[in-house]
């Protein structure tokens, strides 16, 4: 039980290290960064989770890791082509409104 | 102090307060009850599948699946919809590294894609095609287009479109949804599987692309 704990809580560190990335970062692809860091933890958390059993591994929190590595990939093709449009249509590649007046 | 350091210093006694939380609520996790494993193995032989993982992708969660799949094809659509007159005109970068004995690399990763295959990890597959498809991109073998052709889109969708069809065709013929009927399980699975790969592979490699179309690359 000692091993998953101890995967879980570097899961769950690894889930606040992205999240302050994703508030304090003003970069777009720093944060699109910051959520594959948080999905990565959500997967090791999963496979910390499949190994609570003595006898064998849990193969349901396995296939569920599959399936979020699908929805990870999708999310971040999905931010990368927003990213790409936004730095298209204002020229700057943060959220900031500063920029805004000099380009249109 | 300025308010932004301010801020930073804000965020992080939050986080830290929530991290605590997650951390409590890890060491105050139940008990696993019931044993899933061995639910999930002395259920395998009524899936007529060798791998359980398949097996709960494709049977138990095959809910789960689907809707995996419809987000991948949002994510795609997104793609499809970026009205770019750049990529045609992008020039292959001949500083891109050309590997000299690309053939067998390609028969290597053919190979390895019909173990995978044949193993029933289907995604994994599905995942290396793609990775084919890059390194074909990078030999200037493969080239981004602006419009997808039809048979392109035809196999981009094929994946979701056959689950569903299947799906409505069990709930039509008076099964449950997704429950495969017993004569054509095998039928249905390779069906899916199938589709399930070629339109995986095909919508990773264009959404490493970034382009709606992918064309062959024709010498000048």
């Amino acid at each position: 039980m000692t091993k998953v704990v101890f995967y879980s809580l570097v899961a769950v560190g690894l889930f606040t290290i992205g999240f302050y990335t994703l508030l304090v970062e003003a970069h777009l692809l720093r944060k699109i960064m910051a959520l594959n860091i948080m999905f990565t933890s959500l997967f090791l958390l999963l496979i910390a989770i499949a190994a609570r059993y003595p006898q064998a591994i849990d193969p349901l929190p396995h296939a569920f890791v599959l399936i979020g590595i699908l929805i990870a990939v999708s999310a971040t093709a999905l931010a990368l082509t927003l990213a790409r449009r936004i730095y298209q249509e204002t020229g700057q590649t943060d959220l900031s409104e500063k920029q805004e007046t000099g380009i249109s | 102090m300025s308010t932004s350091v301010l801020r930073v210093i804000l965020i992080i006694v939050l986080l830290s307060i929530f991290e605590l939380g997650l951390a409590i609520a890890i060491f105050l996790m139940p008990e696993p009850t019931i044993s899933m494993t061995e639910l999930v193995h002395s259920q395998l032989s009524e899936t007529e599948m060798t791998h359980s993982m398949t097996a709960l992708l494709l049977n138990y969660r095959s809910m789960d699946m689907l809707l995996g799949l419809t987000i991948l094809f949002i994510a795609l659509l997104s793609v499809l919809h970026r009205n770019d007159t750049t990529v045609s005109s992008q020039k292959p970068d001949d500083s891109d590294f050309v590997l000299p004995s690309l053939h067998w690399i390609l028969m290597l990763i053919v190979l390895t894609t019909g173990i995978l295959f044949w193993t029933e990890r289907y995604l994994v597959a599905g995942a290396l095609l793609a990775g084919c498809g890059v390194l074909l991109r990078f030999n200037h073998l493969l080239q981004p287009q602006p419009t997808a052709g039809l048979s392109l889109r035809l196999g981009l969708s094929s994946g979701l479109l056959v689950f569903i069809s299947i799906a409505l065709a069990t709930m039509v013929s008076g099964y449950h949804w997704l429950e495969y009927p017993e004569d054509w399980v095998n039928e249905s699975i390779l069906l899916i599987a199938v589709s399930l790969t070629i339109s995986i592979g095909l919508t990773l490699t264009i959404l490493s692309f970034g382009a709606p179309g992918i064309s062959w690359h024709k010498e000048k």
